[in-house]
This record gives C-alpha cells, sequence and structure tokens, in this order.
C-alpha cells in the first residue's frame, strides 16, 4: 500500500510580521467560497421587478423569507436584524463543507475557522446576557440553584462554544479523513486486483471511480447541509435564551 | 511554495481573527446585496397591495354613503309628499273657513242694517204717530173745549201725555 | 535502546488509547436507535406527520451524536498528533 499522509492544511506562504503568519489553504478556500456567495448574491438580485418575472427573484425572495422566517419563529420580533448574519453563518458553513465535492480541501475542515465562529458567538450570547441582566445579575447567574453549583455552571458555559465547534469540526474532518482512507484503500485494491494488466493500464486505479462518491452523498452532501443547519439553530436558540433570562 | 503541510489539530490566533474577520465581512456583504434588496422589492410590492386595498375600502365607503344618502332622500320626499299634501288641504280647509266666515259675517251686517233699519222706520213712524196724535188731540180738544187753547200752556200738558204713551 | 524502548512505549500507548477512545460509540448508537424506534412508533400512530417527526428526528440525531464525534477526533488526535508530540518531548 501507498504511504498515505493525513495532515492539516497545505501552508502557502507566511507573511513575516507577528512572527509569522501563515496563509493557508484554508484561508485561500475561505476567500473563494465568500466570493462565489458574493457573486451568487450578485446573479440573483440583479433585476428585480415588483411583479416576479424571472426565477432568481423567486429564489432570493424564498431565501430571504425563510430566513427571516426562521429568526423570527427563533429569536422573536426584537432580534429581526440578526438575519443577515444568521444567513451569512448558514452559506459559510454550507459552501465551505460543500467545496469538498469539487476536491477543494474545505475550510472547515480546519479546527481554527470553526474555533474563530465558536468564539465569536459566545462573545455574542455573553454580551447579550449582560444587557439582558446588568454584568451583577450574569455574574449571579452563575449560582443559580444554589451556591456550590458554580463550577458546574462554569463548566457547562464554557462548554458551550467547545461542543459546538467540536461537533462541526468531527463531522467534517471525519469525512475527510475516511474519504483519504478509503482511495488509498481502494487504490491498493485496484493494484492487488488488476497490477497484472501490461502497461499502463496496471497502473489506473479502476476502483476509485464510482465507489468513494456514495460515500461522499452523505459525508459530503447530508453531513454538511446538516451541520450548517444545527450550527446556526443553535445559535438563534443560544441567544433567545439568554435574551430572556428574566 | 513551501509544501509543508499543518498538522490535523493546530490552533492559531490568527487565523480566529482572520476567520471573524471574514464572517463579519460576509455579513455586511449579505446585508448590502441581498437582504436590503430583497427587502425593498417586498415592501414595495406590500405597498401596491396596500394601496389596492385601500381603494376598494374606500370604494364601497363611498357606495354606501351613496346609499344611505339615496335611501334619505328617498324617505324625505314621501315626507315632503306628505307635507304638501297637508299644507294643501290645510289652506283649502282655511279658504273654505274664510269664505263661510265672510258669508256669515255678511249676513250679520246684512241683518244688524235691517234691524237698524227697522228701529229707524219704528222711531219714524211713533214720531209721525206721535205728531199726528198731538194734532188730533189738539183738534179734539178744540172741538171738545170750544174754546181758544193756549197751546203753550197746554203743550206741557200734552208732551207730558205723548211722553207716557 | 532506552529511547527506542521509550518510542515503542508511548507509539503503543496511544495506538491503545486511540482504539480505547472509540468505545465512545456504544453510546449514541444505543441513544439514537431508541429515538429512531419512538419515532416509528409515532409515525405508526399518526401518519399524517411523517415528515415533521423525521426531520426533527434527525435533527435530535445529529445533536446527540455529539460525544461519539468527540470519541472519533480524540481518536484521530491520538493517531496522528500525539506520536510527533510527545516523542518531541522526549
Amino acid at each position: 500500500m501507498d504511504s498515505i499522509s493525513i495532515t492539516g492544511a497545505k501552508i502557502f506562504f507566511e507573511i513575516p510580521i507577528f512572527g509569522g503568519i501563515p496563509i493557508t489553504e484554508t484561508q485561500v478556500n475561505s476567500w473563494i467560497v465568500m466570493a462565489f456567495i458574493t457573486i451568487l448574491c450578485l446573479v440573483l438580485t440583479h433585476d428585480l421587478k415588483v411583479r416576479p418575472t424571472s426565477k432568481r427573484q423567486i429564489i432570493a425572495e424564498w431565501i430571504v423569507e425563510k430566513v427571516t422566517g426562521l429568526v423570527r419563529g427563533n429569536m422573536g420580533g426584537a432580534f429581526i436584524s440578526y438575519a443577515p448574519f444568521i444567513c451569512a453563518i448558514l452559506g459559510l458553513s454550507a459552501f465551505s463543507s460543500l467545496s469538498a465535492l469539487l476536491g477543494m480541501y474545505p475550510p472547515t475542515a480546519d479546527l481554527n475557522t470553526i474555533a474563530g465562529w465558536a468564539i465569536l458567538i459566545f462573545g455574542m450570547i455573553t454580551y447579550t446576557k449582560i444587557k439582558t441582566s446588568g454584568f451583577l445579575g450574569y455574574l449571579k447567574g452563575y449560582t443559580e440553584p444554589f451556591a456550590l453549583f458554580t463550577p458546574f455552571n462554569i463548566l457547562s458555559e464554557l462548554g458551550t462554544p467547545v461542543s459546538m465547534a467540536f461537533r462541526h469540526f468531527g463531522n467534517v474532518v471525519s469525512g475527510v479523513v475516511i474519504s483519504t482512507l478509503v482511495y488509498a484503500a481502494l487504490a491498493g485494491a485496484s493494484t492487488l486486483l488488476f497490477g497484472w494488466l501490461p502497461g499502463l493500464l496496471g497502473k489506473i486505479p479502476f476502483l476509485q471511480v464510482g465507489i468513494p462518491a456514495v460515500l461522499s452523498i452523505y459525508f459530503d452532501l447530508f453531513s454538511s447541509c446538516m451541520q450548517a443547519f444545527i450550527f446556526s439553530m443553535l445559535t438563534m436558540l443560544y441567544i433567545a435564551n439568554a435574551a430572556s433570562k428574566d | 511554495m513551501s509544501n509543508e503541510y499543518l498538522e490535523l489539530i493546530s490552533l492559531n490566533v490568527w487565523h480566529w481573527v482572520a476567520t471573524i474577520g471574514n464572517l463579519l465581512i460576509l455579513t455586511w456583504i449579505l446585508r448590502k446585496l441581498l437582504f436590503d434588496r430583497v427587502k425593498k422589492v417586498l415592501a414595495e410590492r406590500q405597498g401596491q397591495v396596500d394601496g389596492l386595498y385601500q381603494e376598494a375600502e374606500e370604494a364601497k365607503d363611498a357606495a354606501l354613503k351613496d346609499k344611505t344618502e339615496y335611501e334619505a332622500k328617498l324617505s324625505q320626499a314621501d315626507a315632503e309628499a306628505d307635507t304638501i299634501l297637508k299644507k294643501a288641504s290645510a289652506r283649502a280647509e282655511r279658504r273654505s273657513d274664510e269664505i263661510i266666515e265672510n258669508a256669515n259675517r255678511k249676513a250679520e251686517e246684512t241683518l244688524k242694517k235691517a234691524e237698524a233699519d227697522i228701529a229707524q222706520e219704528k222711531k219714524k213712524a211713533m214720531n209721525d204717530l206721535k205728531n199726528e196724535i198731538s194734532e188730533i188731540s189738539v183738534q179734539i180738544a178744540e172741538t171738545i173745549v170750544q174754546r181758544e187753547i193756549n197751546e203753550d200752556d197746554h203743550r206741557e200738558l200734552i208732551d207730558s201725555f205723548i211722553e207716557n204713551l | 535502546m532506552e529511547l527506542a524502548n521509550a518510542k515503542a512505549i508511548i507509539m503503543a500507548g496511544c495506538a491503545i488509547g486511540a482504539g480505547l477512545s472509540l468505545i465512545a460509540g456504544i453510546g449514541p448508537g444505543i441513544g439514537e436507535g431508541y429515538a429512531v424506534g419512538k419515532a416509528c412508533e409515532a409515525i405508526g400512530r399518526q401518519p399524517e406527520c411523517k415528515g415533521s417527526v423525521t426531520s426533527t428526528m434527525i435533527m435530535g440525531c445529529a445533536i446527540a451524536e455529539t460525544t461519539g464525534i468527540y470519541g472519533f477526533v480524540m481518536g484521530l488526535l491520538l493517531m496522528l498528533l500525539a506520536p510527533n508530540l510527545f516523542i518531541g518531548k522526549l
């Protein structure tokens, strides 16, 4: 069997400030996904009329109405300005994970991407809690049933972003790792089975055609959409919970 | 191009900052490009629909108002016809009353005048009778007494006698 | 020789740890199987709410899968990251 290496993202170059910031495949792929989403938006909202005649406008209106409906249903009418943020999380997460279908290294397979989002959302939840019940009320919320519960409350509070991040990261990384392993195994199996064919034909890995596609239906398509949706739903639920403390 | 690889799980603070920046930039892009534009079109459509509803409501209100006005006018017309009728019959009654009154008054006047005439005639007749009686009495007295009467002396006696007639 | 023994022990420990960490897969398996059974019962009782029950069940399963994913990620870490880390500290 050939030697396979399961590693993280490829580093492209390093910016020599602050002791070297590596620009990796993750960053480049993130920018590519963002550019793709921007172009998609421009195409969808190109020529809006009051009476829609083109399918693009119907798709754009459907997206906006669905996201606004989700936000209003889960967070109430007071947070309707968070709708573009939730749409951004949904879009980035789904399209980043779906870029694994095109052979690129998905940006969400890097823990730093998801850790960044989780830290931002944790900051938003804390800010909402402090805005609702004041700083002292926020601190008192840690001693909620009785004072001995404080360590558990702190642990559960810190566990919120960690669990959100690991759920998303674990699902995507497992897809990447299993795909790599399956490719390598199939390459080895096809060398074993078809290695006696003469010349170039013996080196083409026949078994690599088609079988990984079946696996990638679950790992890439289904898992990406589910995890993106669950990430955004949990964001909405946590923020709504923080805003309704009293 | 260096061919190093990151580890599978590595932590790097600048990546977090860059990722948060990416997410916020994408939020801003989505709001400007997608949400604001689509919301504008939806609001416009809602405004048109509201305008249509408003027009329909106003037309309905105007039609209702016209209907009540016509009904009021209709009932008013009935009342007017009634009053006209009443006025005319009242006037006719008054006229007939007036005429009857006039006739009555005239009859009374004629009656009064006739009575006054009769009283005057009676007086005249009485005066004539008085004169005649006085003449006759004088003649009788002349003949009875056969002497010449002093008219002046016995005038008072005769007058008082006639007065007592 | 000492170093080779130490390295062997480290690698062995990592490998055994990775295998043991995947025992965490039992939990989600039992839990999600139970949840799917309850969902099938609900659909059997009221067949017209099939779409709603199915999507709720899938969302719940994806959240309950978290602890299983924790185990898998720890296994990956131990297999791929830990040997270099621990041997580098030797």
